[in-house]
């Protein structure tokens, strides 16, 4: 039997039920996108391998895959010399935060040092609906997780239209309630696992495995991420391993856990008691918050990593680990051939965005004038 | 061939000889019951081992010995010892957490008519631990995991003693090897386990992104570099393959510091003094071990520039992320032009070569320029130890600044050792007693000798310091960094990697041809170095 609805990122509670049925048809639709591919281009469509799971039965050989990676953005590790360059560098702009993980750090004025520093991994796409559809949940959730003080002005324009960049969510030091770097996208997650699905030949008629060589013959993510090319690598894994593959329900990106091996705290507690989750299950968390309880009598810029204060969220960031899940099913009986050639290869009409309902996602977005293929 | 030797890993066992120990230990079958533990600190016990005492045995309090070979089970292969510590997944000192990282210095080439005899090097490294503890058991093997005939070794955490003990098995006897602490014993130093576990901790020569050769984001050991029909293609431990920044971050850098923060405790602690210093200071002026890093980018991409690794021209590790040192815009320092670098690789003729087989792939290794850098285990400790206090940021530094130029295995900061008091001293006395024995033989030696430049960086208050080495490390950068704008000054830095890559080969932590690509070079070349310019010379 078919999945009989896709649920919203960590099985968060925030929709009625006209909202429920329309973000299940918006993931559902973004399903048959990636799975169409760029119509026209032979190199990139269809993606016979990827499949829609409220539209496809899985099998009963179903398995799943977290495929995880390193929060810290690699693209600032790849440029920074050093530790705290790296980390300064990473913290300096939530634009360089892109392995599907944006912080924020609150300081204690005077000292300067880090009292809290907020994690979220929750796509754009789900708050902009949600800020279109229920801007007064919107504002209570900003007032709960971000600043009590936050107010309807802070949030929309006059116009009423949601600010996804806002005062408070636009910054490593006001706030981070969703995701905003452009490639942090749910929509980039389910385009990567579809396109990844595509299982590629080399000239010499060997199979394409390496994730450079698969990110950039298939043109989807940024090559120079730890996140997408490995997403892709994993996917076409179980492509060429013959299966069909999807992004497992609820789609989004999560937290795999941080570890505080070799922390120091002043009074020798276990540092991981201050990781909390604070939006989504225990299992699929999409936010969390990292902070010394006020009982304790320090902060966290008092604790150690490696023998070094925390004085930058991107240390803590090295330490946490996101993921995806993917599903991979009927291992072995794909009939898909692989494909000689690259996506692009051969030009060809882009494709179009899914049709509307009563209440479409796509709609609201679109009327956002989002640029995107959602 | 002796008891435990692996015939695919020769270099990686300590085999039992029984006839030197007049000893019969069985490898299978139906003598299985004499299967024992038996204590083999190469170096200080027989060739053959000796019975373990009860001595011995109370002194084992690692999750391996608890779970398995107290409870007299002595498992054969990975797969049985698996199983052996499943058993004890639901009590409270069990290790359920798993994971499994791949390593395989030719699991990256691919599979064709050229690669077909190359043995591909597999290696697993199997954790064990508590959630939220991490992995307190570590085992290494390689496929398949039920092979009797292959190396099983184990590191196991005792967190009661604060040290590592290193296990291995061999035919149906298992060895206790020693601890963390006999890899300073000099009888047992860089001897058995200790040849790799120089400093008694785990290692992970590639320590870094991109891990080259192991399973990792960056670049998978892919199963299609395997022979269809290969074993390796259905085994479950390759399935469930990691990611080897997992084991960097989550396994061995926590187990370094671990280890170094317990060895200074106790080194530290004793109110005897410190028996040893130069054992310490060796961290600061020697090169006790190596980490093998690459440029972050491919050798074969199409980016035009691309960054070399920092610590391949200064100890950035130690001078910046440990001391803490400002240099401005690092990340940037050391791009060079692709064409130059393509140049170079091919006037060196560079390719990876696995002797044995004839296999022979032209260029650079996957990832560009690999080279090996100081190890982080070096790094840490004098992290520690100015922590502590027992050495000042300007004593650290001013002898870190002396050939700063050349961060591994430099003869004049290692000829400083020398100054450190060879007995027992107050930990407190140490940097006391160093810089005054430096600035008396200071006194007596020309300007350019280490203990002359040693005494100049010493003589200056910590700011002063500071604001000297920063801009000394400044203008070499500069130098360098123009350098890299020239084919001839790519050259030479290729040919200075070279050379470095020829002198790790010399070290016992080399094992495998292909860890390194080759060059047309004679091996006995003569050492190189580089100067506080920029310009690589003869030594």
């Amino acid at each position: 039997m078919a999945l009989q609805r896709f649920d919203p990122p960590g099985f968060v509670d925030d929709f009625g039920a006209a909202q429920r049925d329309a973000w299940h048809q918006f993931i559902s639709d973004a399903m048959d996108f990636a799975h169409d591919g760029t119509v026209g281009d032979p190199f990139d469509s269809p993606r016979a391998q990827f499949f829609n799971a409220a539209k496809v039965e899985s099998a009963s050989d179903t398995g799943f895959e977290d495929v995880k990676w390193t929060a810290f953005p690699r693209i600032v590790q790849i440029s920074s010399g050093s530790d705290v360059e790296r980390w300064r560098n990473s913290d300096a702009s939530r634009d360089v935060q892109d392995e599907y993980c944006e912080w924020s750090v609150t300081r204690q004025s005077g000292t300067n040092k880090i009292t809290r520093v907020t994690f979220t991994c929750e796509g754009p796409e789900y708050w902009r609906f949600l800020a279109a559809t229920d801007p007064e949940k919107t504002l209570a959730l900003y007032k709960q997780h971000v600043e009590a003080s936050v107010t309807h002005g802070d949030l929309f324009s006059p116009s009423g239209t949601y600010i996804p960049r806002n005062r408070f969510n636009n910054s490593t030091a006001n706030g981070a309630m969703h995701l905003v770097q452009r490639n942090n996208t749910l929509s980039a997650e389910i385009e990567i696992a579809g396109a990844a699905t595509i299982t590629r030949l080399r000239p010499d008629g060997t199979p394409m495995v390496d994730s450079l060589e698969l990110i950039q013959c298939g043109r989807y993510g940024a090559a120079q991420r730890h996140s997408d090319p490995f997403i892709g690598a994993r996917v076409n894994f179980h492509a060429r391993n013959k299966a069909d593959v999807t992004v497992a329900n609820p789609v989004g990106i999560y937290f795999g856990g941080l570890d505080t091996q070799e922390w120091e705290t002043p009074d020798g507690s276990d540092p991981a008691g201050f990781w909390k989750y604070t939006r989504g299950t225990p299992q699929r968390p999409v936010r969390a918050v990292l902070e010394v309880p006020s009982d304790r009598g320090y902060v966290l810029g008092d604790v150690l990593i490696d023998g070094h204060n925390i004085q930058f969220g991107g240390q803590i960031a090295d330490r946490i680990q996101m993921t995806i899940r993917a599903l991979a099913t009927r291992i072995g009986q794909s009939t898909a051939t692989p494909v000689h050639g690259c996506a692009g290869d051969s030009a060809g009409p882009a494709g179009g965005a899914g049709a509307g309902g009563p209440l479409s996602v796509s709609a609201v977005l679109s009327a956002g004038g989002r640029r995107g293929r959602l | 061939m002796g008891l435990g030797q692996d015939p695919f890993n020769p270099t990686r066992t300590h085999p039992l000889s029984p006839t030197a120990a007049g000893l019969d230990f069985p490898s299978s079958g139906a003598e299985a019951n004499l299967s024992s533990l038996r204590a083999r600190v190469v170096g200080i016990d027989p060739d053959g081992g000796r019975p373990m005492t009860d001595q011995d045995r109370a002194s084992l309090g690692d999750p391996f010995f608890d779970l398995v070979l107290a409870r007299e089970r002595f498992p054969r292969t990975a797969t049985e010892l698996i199983a052996v510590l499943n058993e004890s997944n639901g009590a409270p000192e069990g290790v359920p957490e798993q994971m499994v990282f791949v390593v395989a210095e030719a699991g990256q080439i691919p599979f064709n008519n050229s690669s077909a005899m190359l043995p591909r090097g597999v290696r697993y490294v199997v954790t064990r631990g508590r959630p939220a503890n991490g992995p307190t058991v570590l085992i290494s093997t390689r496929p398949p995991a039920d092979d009797p005939t292959a190396f099983l070794q184990v590191a196991g955490w005792d967190g009661r003693n604060k040290v590592f003990h290193f296990y291995e098995r061999a035919g149906s006897a298992w060895l206790w090897e020693g601890s963390s602490l006999h890899a300073f014993d000099p009888a047992a130093r860089g001897k058995g386990p200790f040849d790799s576990h120089v400093n008694g901790t785990l290692v992970m020569k590639e320590l870094r992104l991109p891990w080259l050769h192991w399973n990792s984001t960056a670049q998978e050991i892919p199963i299609e570099s395997f022979p269809p029909n290969h074993p390796l293609r259905t085994d479950p431990l390759f399935a469930a393959r990691e990611s080897a920044d997992i084991l960097e971050r989550r396994v061995v850098r926590p187990a370094i510091q671990r280890w170094t923060r317990a060895r200074l405790d106790r080194q530290l602690g004793d109110p005897d003094g410190v028996a040893a210093p130069r054992e310490l200071l060796r961290h600061l002026l020697a090169t006790t071990s190596i980490n093998i890093v690459t440029s972050e980018e491919r050798s074969r991409g199409s980016k035009p520039t691309f960054g070399l690794p920092a610590t391949f021209f200064f100890d950035v590790e130690s001078i910046v992320n440990q001391l803490g040192l400002e240099i401005s815009g690092l990340g940037q320092s050391f791009q060079v032009g692709r064409p130059d670098y393509e140049s170079a690789v091919a006037a060196l003729g560079l390719a990876l070569k696995h002797l044995a087989s004839g296999f022979k792939q032209d260029g650079d290794a996957s990832f560009a320029w690999l080279v090996p850098e100081r190890a982080l285990e070096d790094c840490v400790v004098v992290g520690e130890l100015t922590r502590r206090g027992i050495l000042s940021f300007g004593f650290a530094l001013a002898l870190l600044m002396v050939d700063a130029w050349n961060p591994i295995d430099s003869a004049a900061r290692a000829s400083l050792l020398n100054y450190v008091p060879a007995g027992r001293t107050q930990a407190a006395r140490i940097e006391a007693e160093t810089r005054k024995n430096i600035n008396n033989a200071a006194a007596h030696l020309p300007p350019e000798a280490p203990e002359s430049i040693a005494a100049t960086y010493l003589a200056l208050d910590e700011s002063a310091l500071r604001a000297r080495a920063g801009a000394e490390l400044d203008a070499f950068v500069a130098k360098v960094r123009a350098r890299l704008m020239t084919s001839q000054g790519v050259l030479d830095f290729m040919r200075l990697a070279d050379w470095r890559r020829r002198a790790f080969r010399k070290r016992r932590i080399a094992e495998f041809d292909l860890s390194l690509p080759f060059s047309n070079i004679n091996e006995n070349a003569p050492p190189l170095a580089l100067t506080k310019d920029g310009e690589v010379v003869e030594r």
